[in-house]
């Protein structure tokens, strides 16, 4: 029977007391899979060792010895999460992968419906959506949702709102995208340059982590990382705003300059200030200039940075295989 | 071919190494055992294509490994099958020949097996996972070879050949994954060489494969190193082998493409096929690695093989002879 494999891919720094858990979860999807005897079948499980400061690469090795699905990626320095996430979707050959966290609060339970999710609305890429709060906390659920609005304003992109790390991926495009992500592009960004494909699936995702011992897997600095990155893989929508904005200033100080000469040979008794309103017109004009210069030059770098960061200028997919989970989605429905 | 006499040393008894086969792959080992263990290096003729003439050069050939044989009972043979004439675009006649051809070297190695029983007798073959896995994912020490194509069998044949061979030979089979190395003039290259080599040229590349389908590549030198280590280490007394010589990280043709790009610091331009048999995957767990392999980074060997294609100027040779993906 024609398979289709499914990876997961999991960034471990500090997780060496929610390893075994998760794997025992993995396990179990593995096997009533195997049960089901359909198609789909849990490949692999890959585990990024990002340098992890506890007892995580031993537990790991445990693991990789009792489960030959168990794949472990070490690295040679901690290089954060979203390079290890890349890492680990480069090491993978599932026709579809799945980022989970290393603390549970990506329960592999949601990975079928996040398949069965991506295969009935025809997406590349499903992000798992939190249905209520997640955090357990109201200021980090508010700061968190306030990051998520300030970044998509800034980039221009409502989708921002749904990134999430926990993601179901097509192989294919994951991979390409893992090829051309760098340490200052953001990967949901790149992801979109390959698909635009994307929709996010809301389930019950909880914080566990973060409820046991009140410390959150991200902090201040990585978010500003995060939004740092976001903001230099997209094409940066403010800035566009105001060039367009430096066109207008221009085109109306010219229109005024006219009106004005107009105004000074008809009627130069109305012009009761002498030299302010040349002085008004050529800031505006020397301003919009500027500013129109400046964005077509931002324009220019933004064309070549995305041009240096790997953009491509297509991308060949293969969903031939989607048709062998048509009867997983008649099974389990869709959530919309 | 080509034959080395290493006259031992240390632990090491003397030893005739018959390479047959020296491409890419095994010029690359004779290399490495000559740095390591400066055995007397001889280039004798062997036909390809006339039998006739190739039974009576490997009979001078038996008769030349028999003389130390006989002189010491401490001396061993040990025979590297590395030819790979019949590509993976193979004809049935083609690997037809090169059977033929095998068949004839494993024969004279039984003879010398049966007439020098007590000396280390060894059988080491390079077959092709590639071949024999076409299409199978996450390969492991579980999975079944089911080639799909001509080329694919032969390795398959020529296993079963040396497995099947009740003379008292050590057995050990290795099979490299899609091998990539160097560019030299005359030789057959892969894909990487091809994108680097074309790349450089401002050619296009015209890839069998899709944008998107998984290969595993493993360096020459690495495989050399690995091998030239097994020649001169082991006893060619133990117990048969098989093990897969896999960088066990897939890689997407994609990836290759930017990594080339990247190095090369422009784009490349690449053509790829949209047959369906092209686009198989071909990925391999970790757990079929033998032990002390080690595979080096693919990124940093193309930078290597860039530099290296520059600085000898064969990157502006002879274009290259053949593409093929094995």
């Amino acid at each position: 029977m024609e398979k289709v494999y499914l990876s997961t891919v999991t960034p471990v720094y500090k997780g060496a007391d929610y390893l075994r858990d998760l794997c025992a979860e993995l396990a179990a999807l593995r096997a009533s899979l195997a049960d089901e005897g359909g198609p789909l079948e849990l490949l692999e499980a890959i585990f990024v060792n990002d340098s992890a400061v506890d007892e995580s690469p031993e537990v790991l090795a445990e693991l990789q010895a009792e489960h030959p699905w168990v794949k472990v990626v070490h690295l040679s320095r901690n290089f954060g999460q979203h390079p290890a996430t890349v890492a680990g979707i480069l090491h993978s050959s599932g026709d579809w992968v799945a980022t989970l966290d290393e603390d549970l609060q990506h329960h592999p339970r949601h990975l079928v419906p996040l398949l069965v999710e991506a295969i009935a609305h025809r997406h590349d890429v499903v992000y798992a959506n939190a249905e209520g709060a997640v955090h357990q906390t109201v200021f980090r659920n508010a700061s968190s949702r306030l990051y998520k609005t300030l970044v998509a304003w800034l980039v221009g992109s409502p989708r921002v709102r749904q990134f999430n790390s926990f993601r179901l991926m097509r192989g294919s495009v994951a991979r390409a995208a893992a090829s051309v992500s760098t340490h200052d592009t953001y990967f949901d960004v790149v992801l979109s340059w390959f698909t635009n494909r994307m929709g996010a699936l809301r389930l019950p995702l909880v914080d566990v982590r973060s409820m046991k011992t009140g410390q959150s897997g991200y902090s201040f600095r990585s978010l500003l990382g995060h939004a740092r990155r976001m903001l230099i893989s997209s094409e940066i929508k403010p800035l566009r705003f105001g060039a367009a904005m430096g066109m207008v200033a221009l085109a109306a100080s010219v229109i005024l300059s006219v009106g004005v000469l107009i105004l000074k040979a008809i009627h130069p008794e109305l012009i009761l200030v002498r030299g302010w309103t040349s002085l008004i017109l050529a800031i505006a004009f020397f301003g919009g200039l500027n500013a129109l210069l400046g964005g077509i030059a931002i324009e220019y770098l933004s064309a070549l940075l995305l041009q240096a960061h790997g953009k491509p200028t297509f991308f060949v997919i293969d969903r031939g295989k989607d048709r062998l989970l048509a009867p997983l989605v008649e099974k389990y429905g869709t959530k919309k | 071919m080509i034959l080395l006499t290493d006259s031992g040393g240390g632990n090491r008894p003397s030893c005739s190494i018959p390479v047959f086969g020296v491409g890419l792959l095994g010029s690359a080992i004779v290399n490495a055992v000559t740095s390591t263990a400066h055995p007397r290096v001889e280039r004798i003729p062997l036909s390809w294509t006339d039998p006739a003439l190739q039974e009576r050069q490997l009979q001078e050939l038996e008769a030349r490994i028999a003389a130390p044989l006989q002189e010491s009972p401490a001396a061993c043979l040990k025979v590297l099958w590395s030819a790979g004439r019949a590509g993976f675009a193979a004809t049935e006649a083609e690997i037809a020949v090169e059977l033929e051809s095998f068949q004839a070297v494993l024969g004279m190695t039984e003879r010398l097996a049966r007439r020098f029983p007590d000396a280390g007798m060894g059988f080491y073959l390079l077959s092709s996972a590639g071949g024999l896995f076409e299409g199978q994912r996450h390969v492991d020490q579980d999975s079944k070879p089911e080639p799909r194509r001509p080329y694919g069998v032969l390795k398959q044949r020529q296993e079963q050949l040396l497995a099947a061979s009740g003379a008292p030979i050590t057995k050990r089979i290795y099979r490299p994954t899609s091998v990539y190395g160097y560019l030299r003039p005359n030789q057959r290259i892969g894909l990487i060489s091809t994108l680097i080599l074309n790349g450089l040229r401002h050619q296009v590349s015209n890839i069998t494969a899709w944008m998107s389908t998984l290969r595993d590549f493993v360096f020459v030198e690495d495989i050399a190193r690995y091998i030239s280590r097994v020649l001169l280490e082991d006893d060619a007394r133990g117990e048969e082998s098989t093990a897969v010589l896999a960088h066990a990280k897939p890689f997407s043709i994609f990836e290759i493409e930017k990594m080339v790009e990247n190095v090369l610091g422009r784009k490349i331009y690449v053509s790829y096929s949209l047959e369906p048999s092209n686009q198989e995957d071909i990925t391999f767990s970790h757990s079929v690695l033998p032990p002390g392999w080690h595979s080096s980074d693919l990124s940093s060997n193309i930078s290597l093989i860039y530099k290296e294609a520059v600085a000898s100027g064969a990157a502006f040779g002879q274009p290259p002879r053949l593409l093929d993906r094995s």
